[in-house]
C-alpha cells in the first residue's frame, strides 16, 4: 500500500486536519466544500453566528483561489489545496495555491496591512476598498483579506514556498474562526 | 385504505401508493442508515393490503440507486408482495424500469425477479 | 505551515483528490457523499462507473467508517478518493478493536478467495434473512457488494497500531471500463 497514503494520514492526524481537498477548483467543488463544512457544523451543533461566519470566510478564501489564473503548465507543477482543520476551540481554514512572483510583495504587503489594524481601523479600510474602483487590480482579493480579517477576528497568518517553478511560488493562507464568540 | 405519499429526499426514494389507480411506485435514491425506519410505514401499508380486497396492482420501481441495507428491505417488499399475491385477495405485477445503460441496476433486478414468485418485468429505459 | 504544501505534495504524487478524516455520523455523511457526487459529476463518466463510485463510496461510509459507536468523537476513519490511470480508488482506513478484526479478517479471507457466482449466491441468501440484519451481516453485504463492483480488484491490510487497537485500510479500485 502506497506510503504517501500513511504519510497523509498521520499528518492529518497531527494538524487535526479533518478535509483535504487537493485539484482543480471550479463552482461545483466550491459548492460542495461549502455544504460539506455546513453540514458538519450542523451536526456539531455549533452556534448560528460562527456557523454564517465560517460560511463567509469561506466563500471568500475558495473564490480567492478560483480567481487565480496560471498557465496550463503551471497548473501541472501544483494544484491548489484547501485544508479543514477543526481544533477544540476553533477551526482553520487553510488555502494553498500557486502564485506568480510579481505579485508576492503585494499581496504580503495587504495581508500585513491588515494584520496591523484594529476592528475599527479594518471597518474604515474596508469601507475605503469598497469604494476604490481599483481593487479590480488583484481581482477584489485585497477586499477579500479585510473581509475575512473583520469576520474572523484573528490574524491572518501566510507563507510562501519554493515550487519547481520559475515564476511560481505556493502560497499558503490560514485563517482561524474561534467556536465560541466572546 | 389510504393513499400512502412520501416525499423523496437525498437519500431516501418517493413512495406513491395509491389504491385507487391500483399502482404502487417507488422512485429515487435509497440509501438512509437507518432503513427499518423508512420502510416501516411502507411495510404496515403492505400488511394492510394483504387482508384488504381490492383486485390488480402494478408495483412500479423507478430507483436509480440504492445501498445494500436498502437491498435487503427492498426483498422484503418484494416478498410481501409475494405473500399478497398467493394469498388470493388480491393480484400482483412488478415492473422494474432502469436506466438501460446501468447494467448493474439490470443485473440486480434480475436477481430479485429470481428470488420471488411473482410476475416480473424488466424494462430498460 | 509547511504541512499545507507537504500535504498538496502528497496528494498530488498519488493523484488524491480529497481526504476525510472523521467519524462518519451519519449527518455527516450526506456531506460526503455530496462531495463524491461532486466531484465525479465533472467527468465524463458511465452511469455505470458513477454508480459505482458512488456505491462503494457510501458502503465504506455507512458499514466500514461509522461503527465506532461507542467513541463517536474520535475521528477514527479516513476516506480518500484518487484518480489513476485504469479510473478511480477509494481508500477507507478504520481504526478496529480485537473483536471487530478477527470478524472482519475472517469475512474478508472468504469473501477474496470466492467467486462472482459465490458471491452473489451469499448476497442472496443474506438479503433473505427475515429479521434484521447483524452486524457482521452487513459488514459482509457492504464488502460483498464493494468486490462485485470492483470486480474483485480490491486490496485490504491491516495495520498494527498502540496495543490492542489496529488500523484497517481497504482500497477498491473502480476501472473506467
Amino acid at each position: 500500500m502506497d506510503t504517501s497514503l500513511k504519510q497523509i494520514h498521520s499528518i492529518m492526524n497531527d494538524e487535526n486536519a479533518v478535509l483535504i481537498y487537493s485539484g482543480e477548483f471550479n463552482q461545483d467543488i466550491v459548492k460542495s466544500m461549502l455544504s460539506y463544512t455546513e453540514g458538519k457544523l450542523e451536526s456539531s451543533g455549533i452556534d448560528d453566528l460562527v456557523r454564517k461566519k465560517i460560511f463567509n470566510v469561506m466563500v471568500e478564501q475558495l473564490q480567492n483561489i478560483t480567481k487565480h489564473q496560471y498557465t496550463a503548465e503551471e497548473k501541472q507543477v501544483v494544484q491548489p489545496c484547501f485544508i479543514l482543520i477543526e481544533q477544540e476551540n476553533f477551526y482553520n481554514l487553510v488555502t494553498g495555491n500557486p502564485i506568480h512572483i510579481d505579485t508576492i510583495q503585494m499581496v504580503k504587503d495587504r495581508i500585513d496591512q491588515v494584520n496591523g489594524l484594529n476592528a475599527e481601523e479594518l471597518k474604515a479600510l474596508y469601507k475605503q476598498a469598497r469604494l476604490n474602483s481599483r481593487i479590480s487590480e488583484v481581482g477584489g482579493a485585497g477586499l477579500g483579506f479585510i473581509d475575512v480579517a473583520r469576520k474572523t477576528e484573528n490574524k491572518l497568518e501566510y507563507a510562501f514556498f519554493d515550487i519547481e517553478s520559475a515564476n511560481y511560488k505556493y502560497f499558503t493562507l490560514k485563517t482561524q474562526i474561534n467556536k465560541i464568540i466572546e | 385504505m389510504e393513499h400512502l405519499i412520501i416525499d423523496k429526499t437525498d437519500d431516501t426514494p418517493s413512495i406513491d401508493f395509491n389504491p385507487t389507480s391500483r399502482e404502487l411506485k417507488i422512485s429515487g435514491r435509497s440509501l438512509p442508515e437507518d432503513v427499518t425506519t423508512f420502510y416501516a410505514p411502507v411495510l404496515e401499508w403492505l400488511d394492510e393490503l394483504e387482508e384488504t380486497p381490492v383486485g390488480e396492482f402494478k408495483f412500479i420501481v423507478n430507483l436509480e440507486y440504492f445501498n445494500t441495507a436498502s437491498s435487503k428491505l427492498i426483498l422484503d417488499i418484494l416478498m410481501r408482495l409475494e405473500d399478497i399475491h398467493t394469498g388470493g385477495n388480491n393480484t400482483i405485477e412488478i415492473i422494474w424500469n432502469y436506466d438501460k445503460r446501468d447494467t448493474d441496476m439490470e443485473e440486480a433486478a434480475e436477481e430479485y425477479s429470481e428470488l420471488v414468485e411473482v410476475p416480473f418485468q424488466i424494462v430498460g429505459i | 505551515m509547511e504541512y499545507t504544501y507537504t500535504l498538496q505534495k502528497l496528494m498530488a504524487e498519488s493523484n488524491y483528490l480529497l481526504a476525510i478524516r472523521d467519524n462518519f455520523e451519519s449527518l455527516l455523511s450526506k456531506s460526503v457523499f455530496s462531495i463524491v457526487e461532486s466531484q465525479i459529476s465533472n467527468d465524463n463518466l458511465d452511469v455505470n462507473i458513477k454508480n459505482r463510485i458512488f456505491s462503494v463510496v457510501v458502503e465504506c461510509v455507512q458499514n466500514i467508517c461509522s461503527n465506532d459507536k461507542a467513541h463517536s468523537t474520535s475521528k477514527n476513519s479516513i476516506l480518500l478518493l484518487n484518480k489513476v490511470d485504469v479510473g478511480h480508488n477509494i481508500v477507507v482506513g478504520t481504526k478496529l478493536n480485537n473483536e471487530r478484526k478477527n470478524r472482519l479478517e475472517q469475512i474478508l479471507t472468504e469473501i477474496s478467495s470466492s467467486s462472482t457466482e459465490d458471491l452473489k449466491n451469499k448476497r442472496k441468501s443474506i438479503i433473505s434473512t427475515r429479521t434484521n440484519l447483524e452486524e457482521s451481516q452487513k459488514e459482509n453485504l457492504a464488502l460483498i457488494d464493494m468486490f462485485i463492483r470492483s470486480a474483485g480488484k480490491v486490496k485490504y491490510h491491516f495495520q498494527g497500531e498502540d496495543g490492542n487497537d489496529c488500523f484497517l485500510i481497504i482500497e477498491i479500485e473502480i476501472s473506467n471500463n
